[in-house]
Parts: structure tokens; sequence; C-alpha cells
């Protein structure tokens, strides 16, 4: 007999809050108590409280989940999404093949999971830190950590455990013309000697030389807001047979984003490692997967970051990562855009640019079954931002409700903008802000491109599930 | 003039009163992690601003959007991930309805999420929601019926 449907809601929020309060009771007041005053250490404190909640839960909800997806890979109804081949359609990250992704969308979302060699003890990590535990999860313990952000950690072939770390270097004032070529900063933990060692990375060479950074528009995250800075990251994970690291860095400041280019670091062992300089395809990747017997790379024609539009979908394959060719698909199935459209909930969105342009999302979803590969683009379209001609909070108000944003106007919205610092007549910086905080977007749906031999790529539009 | 000391046991009052409250809610939104490290970061910014935002009228409602605006902003990720059920602890709650919450429309999960599984007054999501009661139970109902089709339950 099946139970009536809130009491099935009111059992589900009863265990989520038990389960939350048990957790941490408390403890995201932790940081806050005994503070003499404000200041930026609050940052420190804030990472502490939640890398410690936040590794919890990466181990009791994440492998469950990933467990259970496993166990119930039935998808949500999504009643209008054709899918022109047998092959799962992705409904979670955790549905991915052995994958790389960009640092700004990591797979795992910081942690991952690992078995040590030879004690049998279990090591996670959360940014900041190793974690180790070795009963089972019951209990853990800081194992390794250097003070700086771990990005991601895998375990290589011959059990030795390699942590990339985030080493953003943001170095000052560079200036344009400056060559930028950091490297991620690789520690590994050698299985036989069972200490942690530092591994240098080889240096990509600045493409064309030196950074020509210039000031552009219409720049979006993570562009620093003043000061100029080198910025590299890595992500990493076991791709085919190797450990393959997705670096990717460039030159940041104020109106400043520029540079940007991606290397692959090579590796079997964690110790030897093979740097790829530049990957030679006309684009940015996203996600780069083994499947088939060969890479599959997923991404668009340029960074997301980039503005001017939506980058366009790319995908490329590669038997050895350094010659790569582009796998074309039609996209004429796309909705066109450039005109208004009725979203969910009777709220319009609007298409800023030609048919094949649409706003996609940067982070694909993609899923590998037993016939095919399947990479679904989230869909979104952003409306036309505020601008300077909005000049007073009423303004803003019946621009919000035009944009239909309606929920968002309410007595405090004034009290709201002021809090940020932002006064009338707006300028730059501040529509800049406003349009960073209200964040108007609303989803078009999605599209799906799926393949059975890697080679030929077929895409479907899928409306939002209204 | 205020004190140091008397700031922050006022910051300590506000936040031990409202961090549950502000947790569920941006979990309803955004997903159990993602809205509790949403939840830490509001309650940050709320400690360093302590002085305006603790003279809101509506300060749970300020952190709420606050909170749901960065937590977007920090995962380009749409998905939203709920906690799982554990079938020993809660048998009788299929398992499969997470999966369903989390695929409903933003609006309706909120809504849904905070009336029925955190027994919410309607009152207070429309006042956290800012929107109106019958807007809100308009959500409730289109979650709710999408729900009861999707499992094939009774009212």
């Amino acid at each position: 007999m099946k139970t009536d449907l809130k009491t099935q809601l009111s059992g589900y929020g009863q265990y989520h809050r038990e389960y939350q309060d048990a957790i941490e009771p408390e403890d995201v007041l932790v940081g806050f108590a005994g503070i003499s005053e404000p200041g930026p250490n609050y940052v420190v404190r804030r990472i502490v409280v939640a890398c410690a909640a936040a590794l919890v839960i990466a181990l009791f909800i994440g492998i469950p989940a990933l467990l259970f997806s496993t166990e119930n890979p039935e998808p949500a109804e999504t009643p209008t999404a054709t899918v022109p081949l047998d092959v799962p359609e992705s409904t979670s990250p955790e549905s991915t093949s052995p994958a790389v992704s960009v640092p700004e969308v990591p797979r795992y979302e910081g942690y991952a999971m690992v078995e040590e060699l030879d004690d049998g003890s279990v090591v996670g990590i959360q940014q900041g830190s190793i974690w180790r535990s070795e009963d089972s999860g019951e209990s853990w313990s800081i194992w390794y950590e250097q003070g700086i952000g771990i990005d991601v950690m895998v375990k290589a072939p011959d059990g030795a455990i390699i942590a990339v770390f985030n080493s953003n270097s943001t170095t000052e004032a560079l200036g344009v013309g400056s060559t930028v070529n950091d490297t991620p900063e690789i520690h590994r933990f050698d299985p036989e000697s069972r200490e942690w060692s530092i591994i240098e990375l080889e240096r990509p060479p600045y493409p064309g030389g030196n950074s020509t950074a210039q000031p552009i528009d219409n720049v979006e995250t993570p562009c620093a807001r003043s000061g100029l800075s080198s910025w590299v990251d890595g992500n990493a994970a076991m791709v085919g047979d190797q450990i393959v690291i997705l670096g990717d860095q460039r030159v940041m400041g104020k109106g400043i984003c520029e540079g940007d280019f991606q290397s692959l670091w090579t590796s079997q062992d964690g110790l030897n490692w093979s740097l790829i300089p530049e990957l030679g395809i006309d684009g940015y990747i996203t996600e780069l997967i083994w499947w088939n017997d060969q890479y599959v790379a997923i991404g668009a024609d340029r960074p997301h970051f980039i503005g001017g539009g939506g980058p366009l979908p790319r995908i490329w394959t590669s038997s050895d990562l350094e010659s790569w060719t582009e796998r074309p698909f039609d996209l004429s199935s796309i909705p066109s855009g450039g005109e208004i459209h009725t979203l969910p909930e009777g709220v319009t969105g609007w298409t800023p640019v030609p048919a094949d342009q649409a706003a996609y999302s940067s982070v694909p979803d993609v899923g590998v079954g037993a016939d095919g590969i399947s990479i679904t683009f989230n869909v979104q379209h952003y409306r036309p931002g505020l601008d300077e001609s909005i000049t007073s909070i009423e303004g803003l108000a019946q621009w919000l409700a035009d944009a239909g944003q309606a929920e968002q106007v309410d007595p405090s919205l004034g009290e709201l903008v002021s809090g940020f610092g932002i006064d009338f007549p707006l300028d730059a910086e501040e529509v800049r802000e406003l349009n960073s905080f209200f964040n108007i977007e609303e989803p078009f749906g999605a599209f799906t491109v799926t393949s059975a031999d890697g080679i030929g790529w077929t895409a479907s539009y899928m409306p939002p599930v209204p | 003039m205020l004190t140091e000391r008397p700031v922050e046991t006022a910051f300590e009052e506000f936040a031990k009163g409202v961090e549950s409250k502000l947790r569920e809610a941006l979990s309803a939104t955004l997903g159990s992690e993602r809205g509790r490290e949403a939840t830490a970061e509001a309650l940050a910014y709320a400690w360093e601003h302590w002085e305006r935002v603790g003279s809101m009228d509506n300060p749970t409602g300020y952190l709420y959007v606050l909170g749901r605006n960065r937590g977007r902003k920090a995962s380009r990720s749409r998905f939203v991930t709920l906690l799982p059920v554990d079938p020993v602890r809660i048998p009788w709650v299929e398992p499969r309805l997470v999966g369903l919450l989390e695929a409903l429309p933003t609006r309706q999960r909120t809504v849904v999420v905070l009336l029925y599984c955190f027994e919410w007054t309607m009152s207070e999501v429309a006042e956290l929601l800012g929107l109106s009661k019958s807007t809100i139970q308009r959500h409730a109902e289109r979650g709710l019926s999408k729900l009861r089709r999707q499992m094939g339950v009774e009212e």
C-alpha cells in the first residue's frame, strides 16, 4: 500500500532536518563566536566550517547518491525529450565516465574518494585538506594539508595518490606584456615510501610569447576587479589509462580577461609527466572523457566567460590527445533566437543572438552507455541587462517587473540595493553589480547531442519541463 | 554607540534564530549541500555587514536572496541535489521522491519543500519569497499535482 504524498513529504522533511541538525547543530555559528570585530578572516573560518561539513556530506550524501543512481537508473520524466539513441540520458554529473573538466566546474565539486593502498583506510578531500579514515568513514582526521586549496585528488594505477592544489598565483601588477605560464601544484603520495612530495610540472610556453592583455567589455567572472594577476588552475582525473591534468590559465584584471589557454599534462604514475602545451583546437574544452577507444573533448568555440553572446558548443575527438578532429552536428532543430519566447510560468525570455547562437550553458552533462554517448547542453537565455537609464528605485522595480522578476520587488528593494552601496544615478560598476546580483536568466530547455561511434553526432532539442 | 560584546551577542542571537530557517529555504532552492554552503555564505555576509543587516525589517528574506544568488553564481550547474532517502530509516518514503523534487521547477520545489517537508506556514513562505499567498498556493498545487501524477499516489 502506498503512503499518501504529504505523509511522504513530511517524513522526508523530518529526516532531512534531523540529518542536517545532527551533523551541524550550530556549527555554522562556531566560526563567528568570539570574534571581536568583523574582518576578512571570517572567510577562513567559514571555509573551515564548510569544509568539515561538506566532507561529511560528501561521505554520506555523495556516495549513497552514486550508489543510488546505479541501482535506480530510471531518469526523471521528461515528456518532450527526444533522444535518438538508446543511451541513458544524463541526469547528474555522476553518470559520466572517467573524465576531467575545466577547473571552474570541478566534476566532483571539491571531493573525490580513493582507497589507500595496503591498509584499507579511506582518504577523501575537501577544499584545503586531505582527510583519512581508518574505520570505514566512521571517524576522520586531517591527513595532509598545505594551507592552500586542493582542487582534486586522483589515484594512479600504481597506487600513488595525486593531489592537485589550487596554485592561483595571483601575482599582482604583472602588466601587459608579461609572460604567464604557471603550472598547477602537484603533490604525490608514494605508496612505497608512504611520503608526500611535490612534483614539478613542465611549464607551458605562453602562446605567442607574451600576454597582450587588453581591456575588453562585457567581462564576466572570474576576472578580478582590481589589479592584474595571473591565474592558473588544474583539474585531474583518470582518463583512459592515464592521469590527465587539464590546466587553464589566463591574465585577468579589471576589464581584462585575456590570454586564456589550456594545457594538458599526462602521466601513468603521477611521477613522470608529459606536457601537451597547446591542444591545437579552435575552441575551449570543458570536459574530456575516454570513450570507445578515443578521447572525446566537449566544449565551445570560446570560453564562456568572454562576453558577446553565447558560446557555440563543439565536440572534438582524438586518439592521442595531440591531434584533434572536430565533429560537427546540426543545430537547426534549436528554436530560433532573437525574439521573445514564453517560458515556464508565463515568463517571457529574450534571445539576444541569432538562431544558432543561443546562450548555451558552459557546463554540459555527459552520459555514457553501452550503445553510445549523450551530451546535454542546458540552454539559458539572458535578458538584456539593466543600464544607466534606470535613474531611481522605482525605475529599477519597473525594470524587474518587466523582466519577469516581480517577486524581487518588495518594500525592501531600496534597502537591498543601498545595502550594496549603490546609489542613483548608476555608474558602470554599479550596473555590473546589479546585473550580477539580480541574475536575470531563465532556462530555455536543453539540447542533447548523441553519437553511437563518436564520429557522427545528432542534436535534438528538449524544451524545459513545464 | 554599540560596544563589541552587544554587537556580537546580537548577531549570535540573530544567527541562531535564523540559521535553521535560512538553511531549509536555501536547501529547498539550491539543494542540500549548496544550500548549506549558501547559508554559511549569507551569515558571513550578515556578520560583516551586521550594522546594516541587523536593522532591516526582513533580514531573513534579504539573506535568502543574497544566499540564493551567490549560491547560483558559485556553482554553474543547474542541477539540484537533495539528501537521498535512506530506505532503512524512512521506509515509507519512496526513494524516487527526491529525484522528482529535484526535477521540479525551482519555485515549485521551494514552495513544496518548505510547506510540506519543513512544514512552514503559507505566510512564512510568502514572506520569504516576496510572493502573495495565492501565488504560493498555485505553485504548491502545481508541484503536488506533478508529484502525484509521477508517483501514482492518491490525494
